[in-house]
């Protein structure tokens, strides 16, 4: 299971769930949700496992999909830009936009959504970038200068190398993102919500 | 500029703000959860608008799946309204043309026309109209297309020139009507037109480096749709027509005639499942009109939908009355069927009329000279082809050039899901600065009247003495060509002493008219009024004039010998002799001078707002009027509807004019617009 899960609330971007940890799991959204990823979907409560191996995230089915004939409980090991076929109608594309990080984005391929709302899912390694590149995990084009979000000390942080906002005090160094965190930066703002267990 | 709220925010009692999603001219908008978890959009509107509220409100109560809801509009503490409405998640269709610049697949091309067509037909039934369809406001939630708006401010000005919306629109799919005040559903089926071709090739039907050269390609240059195949560019020729009466008048009739012309053999698509695609989107399509719902058979019930916003407008004026059957049969709609009539004639045989007429009345007497008539008809015809249609063909060879020099090699180029070649990669479509993305037009309340200024006209009185300066300067160039070309042309003026006089004269007519109509520019006023101040104005010309032909020793000459008697010389003759010797007397010429200054709405031809610069049909117009007032005085006809066509031109052609393109740009550093 992940260690913690974080909402990104982005003004003029999106929602982002931020998901840290080795263990993710993706199932339905039912009343009764165990999985850290939920979509509303006909998927199981606990439909898939994604782990991180290394500097690979692998895939492993809890349930059979039917997506493919032979198709097996084993580990697939997954490539930037792969589709991921949790059952024959549901997809969720898989990619890894830096190569300086394993921090994976999911995205809805087919007409699915995540619960709660979210534009996308980072599976956050050690590392993801915030910024108006191709290779930032979230695009925002309202940031001058990258924003660094990692975790540590079992905690969520965040660095940039030019001055930022949190929560209204400029500061250069880095600093830590608790629930209700604002961060700021010229046109970029961001709101962080940390997930418990029993949010949808 | 950060966003106003910052999430958490709950301006609007039961909702709380999560992030801001965009924003546009008119507001921002805001993704929010109600206290319930209902995911929504707010938007809060800038200006509390009675009409933006009035028109967003009609809307309040519509529920179509292929239109974004709108569930309320609230006022918060601080009295400003937002509208809740619908939240969409997806994609926009501009996102989907992003990623496809060569043009999108034909089943996803289907997909698309078929939400939108099904959306617009349900508005267009219940007598709204889109006007601003493109692809930024249309959505996919899902599989699920939705027709929205953010991004859009549209707004009634209340100027002068009121009961015109003035809105902010994509001049890339304006129909051409647009500029005349048009909005009708043809509209949404032109710029759904616009869209087929962007999807179909990835390329903009009508491009252009400005605003202005857009514009002028809507309203005058056809559509290079030469990649496609010929059934499908009969379809999308049908839907991109400029006379929107002849355009293709029912969105689900385009798009019933889209699917059968892709599934034609004809087609050459290179992809079967896109014509098994069309197939069966072809058999799922309703009759003309939605003939189920004519029918009164059930519509497929409305499918559960979610977000977004949209601000549909009606087809009709707010500030209008309803046209009624006594309305219809009015002298007005007489008019307007003559002003069609007009317009569907061929252009080269307007020319040749307008010269005709011009040279009959100009060169003789009125209506009488056969030969005349030949002769100006050829010289009409001579005009119109030096001037018009060899500037046609070459503008027309100029962007054939231009297209072919960057047509690709054949077998170079990755092939798109249609026939058509990519001609180069799809620019990026970065929305236009300010008045290049609107192009919003104003809607006259008569279709003669000037086009307004897409902002409100804020002249300052030195922006008026300016212009008036420029004006002025700019009529005596305008008086040595009309006067050298009726000296050369016609007997009316046959010595250079009469072309002088009749020069000067209409330099001070001009002149003269010329100070009220800048100074009434761009603000409200009673047209009695007006007119009766211009009547003064003319009677102290009529003098000056009678002064001057006496100075040059014209009092005898030919040009002012009349042999009519005049129905208001006969009344007056015994009082106030208008007519001596059959010629006007002082009093004559101020009564003419007077008459003819009080009877035209001469401000409206020098208004910089004007729909074109030189209108021929206003010089027409004002010929008429110098020759009714002539016969009525009596003056002598020639003469005096000669000099009223004189000054009419005159004043056009020198008096500022703000071109279509430009308008909305500001006046500042221009205020004269294009001398």
């Amino acid at each position: 299971m992940v260690s913690f899960r974080y909402m990104l609330w982005i003004d003029g971007v999106g929602a982002w769930q931020v998901c840290c940890g080795t263990t993710v799991v993706v199932g339905s959204a039912a009343p009764d949700a165990v999985a850290d990823i939920r979509l509303q979907a006909p998927l199981s409560r606990r439909h898939a496992v994604l782990e991180l191996s290394g500097e690979n995230w692998l895939l492993r089915p809890l349930q059979v999909s039917g997506a493919a004939p032979g198709e097996s409980r084993a580990a697939t090991t997954l490539a930037s830009e792969s589709l991921i076929p949790l059952s024959s109608r549901v997809l969720l594309r898989f990619r890894i936009p830096s190569v300086l990080s394993s921090s994976a984005v999911l995205t809805p391929h087919s007409p699915h959504r995540f619960v709660p709302h979210a534009d996308g899912v980072v599976l956050l390694a050690d590392r993801m970038l915030l910024g108006p590149g191709s290779d930032s995990h979230i695009r925002c084009r309202g940031i001058a200068d990258r924003l660094v979000l990692y975790t540590s000390n079992n905690g969520l942080w965040c660095r940039s190398t030019s001055e930022f906002l949190v929560n209204g005090r400029a500061t250069t160094d880095a600093a830590e993102i608790e629930h209700g965190t604002m961060v700021s930066a010229g046109e970029f703002r961001m709101r962080a919500e940390q997930l418990s267990g029993n949010d949808p | 500029m950060k966003f106003t709220f910052a999430p958490e925010s709950r301006p609007l009692e039961g909702y709380t703000i999560k992030r801001a999603i965009h924003r546009g001219g008119f507001g921002e908008v805001y993704f929010a959860i109600s206290d319930a978890g209902r995911e929504v959009a707010v938007k809060l509107l800038n200006n509390n608008l009675e009409v933006e509220l009035r028109g967003v409100r009609q809307c309040l109560n519509l529920n179509h799946p292929n239109l974004v809801t709108i569930f309320d509009i609230r006022q918060d503490a601080d009295r400003d309204y937002w509208i809740v409405m619908e939240y969409v998640g997806g994609t926009s269709l501009l996102d989907v043309l992003h990623r496809h610049p060569s043009g999108m697949p034909l089943p996803e091309i289907l997909r698309w026309l078929s939400g939108m067509a099904q959306g617009l037909a349900f508005l267009h039934d219940r007598g709204l109209v889109h006007r601003d369809l493109k692809p930024a406001n249309v959505l996919s939630d899902g599989e699920q297309v939705k027709i929205g708006d953010v991004g859009l401010s549209k707004y009634i000005s209340e100027s002068r020139r009121s009961a015109q919306t003035q809105s902010v629109g994509t001049v890339y799919y304006m129909a051409p009507e647009v500029c005349r005040g048009r909005y009708g559903r043809e509209v949404d089926v032109y710029a759904l037109g616009v869209m087929l071709v962007e999807m179909l090739t990835g390329q903009m039907p009508f491009d252009g480096e400005t605003t202005a050269e857009i514009l002028m390609k809507h309203l005058t240059a056809d559509p290079d749709l030469s990649m496609l195949a010929p059934a499908v560019q009969d379809v999308l020729r049908g839907a991109l027509e400029k006379d929107p009466d002849k355009r293709i008048q029912d969105v689900l009739e385009l798009q019933r005639r889209f699917c059968a012309a892709v599934e034609a053999p004809g087609s050459a698509l290179p992809l079967d499942t896109g014509r098994a695609a069309a197939a069966a989107f072809a058999e799922t399509l309703p009759g003309p009109a939605d003939s189920r719902q004519a029918a009164g058979q059930p519509v497929p019930p409305a499918e559960p939908g979610r977000p977004f916003v949209y601000d549909f407008k009606y087809d009709w004026d707010f500030n209008q009355p309803l046209p009624t059957a006594a309305a219809a049969a009015s002298p007005q709609s007489f008019w307007k069927s003559l002003q069609q009539f007009w317009r569907r004639l061929p252009e080269p045989v307007r020319w040749v009329l307008m010269g005709a007429v011009l040279l009959s009345v100009v060169s003789s007497e009125v209506f009488v000279g056969s030969e005349e008539a030949v002769a100006g008809g050829l010289l009409g015809f001579a005009a119109w082809y030096l001037f018009v249609d060899q500037k046609a063909k070459k503008k027309k060879r100029s962007e054939s050039a231009a297209g072919s020099a960057v047509q690709p090699s054949s077998g170079t180029q990755p092939t798109p899901a249609t026939t058509v070649a990519p001609v180069q990669p799809a620019q990026p479509r970065q929305p236009l600065p300010g008045p290049g993305r609107a192009a919003d037009l104003p809607q006259p309340s008569r279709a003669r009247q000037v086009h307004p200024p897409l902002a409100s006209p804020q002249l300052s009185l030195r922006d008026r003495l300016r212009d008036m300066n420029l004006s002025a300067a700019a009529a005596l160039p305008a008086v040595l060509v009309v006067t050298a070309s009726l000296f050369f042309l016609t007997d009316v003026i046959p010595e250079a002493s009469q072309a002088v006089f009749f020069g000067l004269t209409t330099l001070i007519c001009v002149w003269v008219l010329l100070i009220p109509a800048k100074l009434w520019e761009g603000v409200g006023g009673e047209g009695l009024l007006r007119r009766s101040l211009q009547f003064a104005a003319g009677i102290l010309v009529g003098l000056l004039v009678w002064c001057l032909q006496d100075f040059l020793l014209l009092g005898q000459a030919d040009i002012f010998r009349t042999d009519g008697s005049g129905v208001i010389a006969a009344r007056l003759q015994s009082s106030v002799p208008l007519l001596e010797n059959e010629v006007p007397t002082p009093a004559g010429f101020m009564a003419f001078f007077g008459l003819l200054f009080g009877v035209r709405k001469w401000w409206s031809q020098a208004d910089r707002w004007r729909s074109s610069r030189l209108r021929i049909s206003s010089a027409m117009v004002s010929l008429l009027a110098g020759a009714a007032v002539s016969w009525l005085l009596p003056f002598p006809v020639a003469l005096g509807s000669t000099l009223a066509l004189s000054v009419s031109m005159v004043l056009q052609l020198s008096a500022g004019w703000l071109p279509l393109g430009l308008r909305g740009m500001g006046t500042r550093g221009n205020p004269a617009g294009v001398l």
